[in-house]
């Protein structure tokens, strides 16, 4: 795992400089970009394992960049963001990115942070179930497709996963703790409005296409999705 | 056997070289030109978040601070703006003179 490929953008020299000696000190290999363009271009390129994408780079900016990556691929992306900057989970989500981290951020975080998102990327690579359906909700987990009612639903790599749980075992109440670690989060550095924001975006996303609310909060425990099947 | 920590050790050789960096940067901008309090927010936000990952992390916080004032206030007085900008300053260069 540690050998992986690691895009870092931002357009500070010295914030690179820092980031790249964090994960090459475990092992893992860094490409640079310091601005949108040539981010998307080192992407095309290297086809890397995880994106460490910062919000101010300029125009094109970190959303409008991840939005870009986004249509191409299901890469990890984990957002990099000042403190205090007015930019919320809802945001970096809703630009399709899978976390994001506060600078400035311990080497022991970040490495934790995008050893998690590689962890992940290779449990979503071994599904062991091509079709899940609920409903008229059907999930296709080679496509990594959604279909609700028969019409398509574009889901981030997140959302996909979350519901991807969900589906598996229908009224099953699954743990915050359990949803994080599917997503490819720890509980211990998400903040309790993650899981949050993901499940109303989802509810949003079914809504929208016609369906019904199936995804519920058990508070204080986690989600369960409300099935009139199984 | 004492280990090395490399992400220390670059820190330590780089952190000052960062802050000159940053006064240089804040020292650049020109008071009488139409974008001033642009760059300045600019300025303040970019490398506010440089130093801090450089064990400055108060002065990271300042910085971020008059970036954050001069998005919310874009009318504010310009000797207010002039009297921050200069506070900033003069709080880093006393950082690199310790």
């Amino acid at each position: 795992m540690a050998s992986e490929l690691i895009l870092v953008v931002d357009d500070n020299p010295d914030i690179r400089l820092f980031v790249r000696t964090c994960l090459e000190t475990e092992g893992f290999k860094v490409v640079e970009a310091e601005d949108g363009h040539q981010a998307m271009d080192v992407f095309r390129t290297t086809n890397p394992a995880v994106v460490i994408l910062d919000l101010a780079i300029g125009q094109p900016d970190g959303f409008e960049v991840c939005r870009e990556i986004r249509k191409e691929s299901s890469v990890p992306i984990v957002m990099l963001t000042n403190r205090g900057e007015e930019v919320d989970e809802a945001m970096c989500l809703a630009a399709g990115a899978d976390d994001y981290i506060t600078k400035p951020v311990s080497p022991r975080i970040l490495t934790l942070r995008i050893t998690t998102q590689l962890r992940h990327r290779g449990v979503a690579a071994s599904p062991a179930q091509t079709t899940l359906t609920v409903n008229d909700l059907v999930l296709d987990t080679e496509s990594r497709e959604f279909h609700v009612g028969g019409k398509t639903v574009p889901l981030t790599r997140t959302e996909f996963d979350f519901l991807r749980l969900l589906m598996t075992q229908p009224r099953r109440v699954f743990t915050r703790e359990q949803v994080l670690e599917v997503i490819g989060s720890s509980a211990e550095f998400s903040s309790d409005h993650l899981l949050d924001t993901h499940a109303s975006r989802l509810r949003i996303k079914i809504r929208e296409a016609g369906g019904n609310n199936v995804i519920g909060a058990v508070r204080g425990v986690g989600y369960r999705l409300y099935s009139t099947q199984a | 056997m004492l280990q090395i920590d490399p992400v220390a050790e670059m820190v330590k050789a780089r952190k000052y070289i960062v802050l000159e960096k940053a006064i240089t940067a804040l020292e650049a901008l020109e008071v009488s030109s139409n974008t001033y309090r642009t760059k300045l927010a600019a300025v303040a936000h970019e490398m506010g978040g440089a130093i801090a990952f450089y064990t400055f992390e108060s002065e990271a916080k300042e910085l971020s601070e008059l970036s954050h004032w001069l998005e919310k206030d874009p009318d504010a007085p310009i000797e207010e703006v002039e009297r921050k900008h200069t506070e900033i300053l003069n709080l880093l260069r006393e950082k690199r003179e310790k």
